[in-house]
C-alpha cells in the first residue's frame, strides 16, 4: 500500500515537472531574462510567485526555464550512458574471456574517480558548453551501466531459456538482442532512475560552481549560486531553486524505489514474507 | 590465510592505481587542447611556447611521454603549480589536511546517526517508524548538499547568529573557533551521507533479520533488543561499512562545493580554483591524488572486511 503510494507521489512528482519543463518552452509568466529595474529583490507576491532577482527579473519564470535545461542535459547524459553502456557490458559477459576482462579493468579505473571530479576533470579539457557537460556526465556514468547490464547478463546467460535457444539454433546476435538484453530491461530501468537522479545533483553542482551549463542560460545551480549574494535580503532567491531540485530529486528517488519494488520479485516477496 | 588475503588485495590495489593514471593521462594529454598553449596562454608567442612544450616533454613521442609521465607521477614529481608557484605536492598535501577534518567528523556523524537509524527502522519494519525513517532518508539523500548549506548559514548565520557564516581556522590555532566554523560544512556533508547510509544499514538489517539464525535467537528467548545488538548489528554492519568507505573517500575529494560556500582551503576547492586557473599541473596532481586516495581507502576497507564478516570466503 504505502510502496505504492511513494510510486504515486514519486511519479506524479516527475509528471509535475516534466509538464513545467515543456510548458516553459512554449510560455512562461514573464520573459526568463528581461530585466526589470523597478522590481528589484521583490519577495513573493501574486505578481511574481517566487519574487524577483536583483535585475528584477520574474523568479519563477527562470525556474521554470531551467527546469527545461536541467531536464534535457540530464536525461541526455542519462540515455547516453545507457545507449553506450549497456550493450558494452551485456556484449562483455556473453562474450566472457578476455574482452570480458579489459572491459572490466576499464570500468575500475574510471570508477577510482569520484563521478564529480571525473566530470570535473573532463570539462577542465574541452571547457564548458552544452556537449561537453552532457559527454562528461556521460562517460563517468557508463562505467556504472556496464557493470550492471554485465551482472545482468552473467546471470541470465546459465538459464534455461537461453540454453534452449541456443540448442534451437540461435545465432549470437539473436540471444544477445532479443533474449538477453530485453531480459535486463527491470535491474536497467532501475539503474537509469537512480542515475537520474544523481546526474541532476551533479549537474547543479556544476553549474553552481560556474562549470556547467554557460550563462546567460539559468540553470537550477546558476540560479542558487546567484543567490548566494543574496541570502540576508532575498532569501527566497535560494528557498525555491533548492527546494524544486529537492522535489525533483525526491521524485526520482521515489518512483526508482517504486519501480523496483515492483520489478524485484526478490525484494518483492522477501518484503510479503516480513510483514 | 588473512596476510594472504590482504598481499593479494594489495598487489591488486597496482593495476587499478596504474590504470587511473594513464586513464588521467589520457584525458589531459590526448583530447582537444594544447597544455603547452595553456600553460604560455598566449598563441602568438611561438618562442615561449616552443619553450613549454620541451619543458612538459611535449616534443617527445606519445609513448615516450607517457612513460617519462609514469615514472614522474610515481616519484610524486607533480611539478610546480603555474598560479602559485608552488610546489603541487606540498599544495596538495596541505589542502587534503584541511579537507580530512570535515570528512573525518562528517563520516563518523552519519555512522552514529545512519547506524542506529537504519536497525531501529528494519526492527520496525512497514510500522509508522521505518516509513518516517526511509522517508526523511530519501529526501535527505535528494536534498544538494550546497542548498542545505545555504539554509543552514541563512539560519545559523544570519538569522540567528549562532555561527560565523563562511571562513576556515585551523584547530592547531584556536580549537573552539575551528570547531564553530566546521560545524555548518559538516552538518551540511553528512546529511545526504545519513539519508545513503540509513537505507544501507536498514535494507542489510532486513536480510539479517529474515536468517534462521535470528529466528533461533528469538525462539531461544533473547530479548528483541538483544537480538539487534548480538545478532543483528554485527551481521549487518560490514555492508554499511564498505559502503561507508567508499562515501568516505568521495568525500576525501568530492567536498568542491561545500568547500567552495564556506571558503575552505581544501583539496575540493584547491582543483576547482585550478579549473578557473586553468592551472594543469595542480588539476592533474589534485585529480591523481583524489583517485588514489579513493583507491587506497576501498583498499583499507576491503582488508578490514574480513576482520568485520570472518564467514565471507578468502579467495
Amino acid at each position: 500500500m504505502t510502496r505504492s503510494f511513494g510510486g504515486i507521489v514519486g511519479a506524479s512528482l516527475c509528471g509535475l515537472w516534466l509538464f513545467a519543463a515543456t510548458w516553459s518552452l512554449i510560455h512562461t509568466p514573464y520573459d526568463p531574462v528581461a530585466m526589470a529595474l523597478d522590481a528589484r529583490l521583490e519577495p513573493p507576491s501574486e505578481r511574481h510567485w517566487m519574487g524577483t532577482d536583483q535585475y528584477g527579473r520574474d523568479l519563477f519564470s527562470r525556474v521554470l526555464d531551467a527546469s527545461a535545461v536541467s531536464l534535457l542535459v540530464s536525461f541526455v547524459s542519462v540515455f547516453a550512458a545507457m545507449l553506450l553502456g549497456a550493450p558494452m557490458g551485456a556484449f562483455a559477459a556473453y562474450r566472457g574471456g578476455k574482452f570480458d576482462k579489459l572491459v572490466l579493468i576499464g570500468t575500475e579505473a574510471v570508477m577510482a574517480f569520484p563521478a564529480l571530479l571525473l566530470v570535473l576533470l573532463l570539462l577542465s579539457v574541452t571547457g564548458p558548453s552544452n556537449i561537453a557537460v552532457i559527454i562528461a556526465l556521460s562517460l563517468a556514468s557508463v562505467p556504472t551501466v556496464i557493470r550492471v547490464s554485465r551482472a545482468a547478463v552473467l546471470s541470465l546467460k546459465e538459464q534455461q531459456f537461453v540454453e534452449a535457444a541456443w540448442v534451437a539454433g540461435a545465432s549470437r546476435s539473436f540471444t544477445l538482442m532479443r533474449l538477453l538484453l530485453p531480459n535486463c530491461i527491470s535491474p536497467l530501468s532501475v539503474l537509469a532512475t537512480s542515475l537520474f537522479a544523481a546526474i541532476i545533483l551533479i549537474e547543479s553542482a556544476l553549474s553552481f560552481l560556474g562549470l556547467g551549463v554557460p550563462p546567460p542560460q539559468a540553470t537550477w545551480g546558476a540560479l542558487l549560486a546567484d543567490s548566494r549574494q543574496y541570502l540576508a535580503v532575498a532569501p527566497w532567491l535560494s528557498l525555491y531553486p533548492g527546494a524544486v531540485i529537492t522535489l525533483a530529486v525526491v521524485g526520482i528517488n521515489l518512483f526508482g524505489d517504486a519501480l523496483r519494488d515492483a520489478l524485484d520479485p526478490r525484494l518483492a516477496s522477501m518484503a510479503k514474507e516480513l510483514s | 590465510m588473512l596476510a594472504q588475503y590482504a598481499l593479494r588485495r594489495i598487489l591488486l590495489a597496482i593495476p587499478t592505481v596504474w590504470l587511473a593514471a594513464t586513464l588521467v593521462f589520457i584525458i589531459v594529454r590526448l583530447l582537444p587542447g594544447d597544455p603547452a598553449l595553456l600553460m604560455v596562454g598566449d598563441a602568438q608567442d611561438a618562442q615561449a611556447l616552443e619553450l613549454a612544450r620541451r619543458d612538459m616533454g611535449l616534443d617527445q613521442s606519445l609513448p615516450t611521454q607517457y612513460v617519462l609521465w609514469l615514472s614522474s607521477m610515481a616519484s610524486f614529481e607533480l611539478g610546480e603549480s603555474i598560479a602559485m608557484g608552488l610546489p603541487v605536492r606540498e599544495l596538495i598535501w596541505a589542502r587534503f589536511l584541511v579537507t580530512a577534518q570535515l570528512a573525518i567528523p562528517s563520516i563518523l556523524l552519519a555512522l552514529l546517526i545512519a547506524v542506529p537509524l537504519g536497525l531501529f527502522a528494519a526492527a520496525q519494519h512497514n510500522k509508522a517508524v521505518d516509513r518516517a525513517a526511509m522517508l526523511s532518508s530519501v529526501v535527505l539523500l535528494s536534498v544538494p548538499s550546497f542548498w542545505v548549506a545555504l539554509l543552514l548559514i541563512m539560519l545559523f548565520g544570519v538569522k540567528l547568529n549562532w555561527l560565523p557564516t563562511v571562513g576556515y581556522v585551523s584547530p592547531a590555532v584556536n580549537l573552539t573557533l575551528a570547531i564553530q566554523f566546521a560545524l555548518m560544512p559538516v552538518l551540511a556533508l553528512s546529511l545526504t551521507v545519513i539519508g545513503q547510509l540509513t537505507r544501507m544499514t536498514r535494507s542489510t538489517a532486513l536480510d539479517v533479520l529474515a536468517t534462521d539464525y535470528v529466528l533461533f535467537a528469538r525462539a531461544k528467548g533473547l530479548s528483541e533488543t538483544t537480538t539487534l545488538l548480538r545478532h543483528v548489528l554485527p551481521n549487518a554492519v560490514a555492508p554499511t561499512l564498505t559502503v561507508a568507505g567508499m562515501i568516505f573517500g568521495s568525500l576525501l575529494g568530492g567536498a568542491a562545493v561545500i568547500e567552495t560556500i564556506f571558503t575552505i582551503p581544501g583539496i575540493g576547492r584547491l582543483l576547482v580554483d585550478s579549473i578557473y586557473a586553468r592551472d594543469y599541473p595542480v588539476i592533474q596532481g589534485a585529480v591523481l591524488f583524489v583517485g588514489f586516495l579513493y583507491i587506497l581507502v576501498n583498499m583499507l576497507v576491503d582488508l578490514v572486511y574480513p576482520l568485520l564478516d570472518p564467514r565471507i570466503r578468502l579467495q
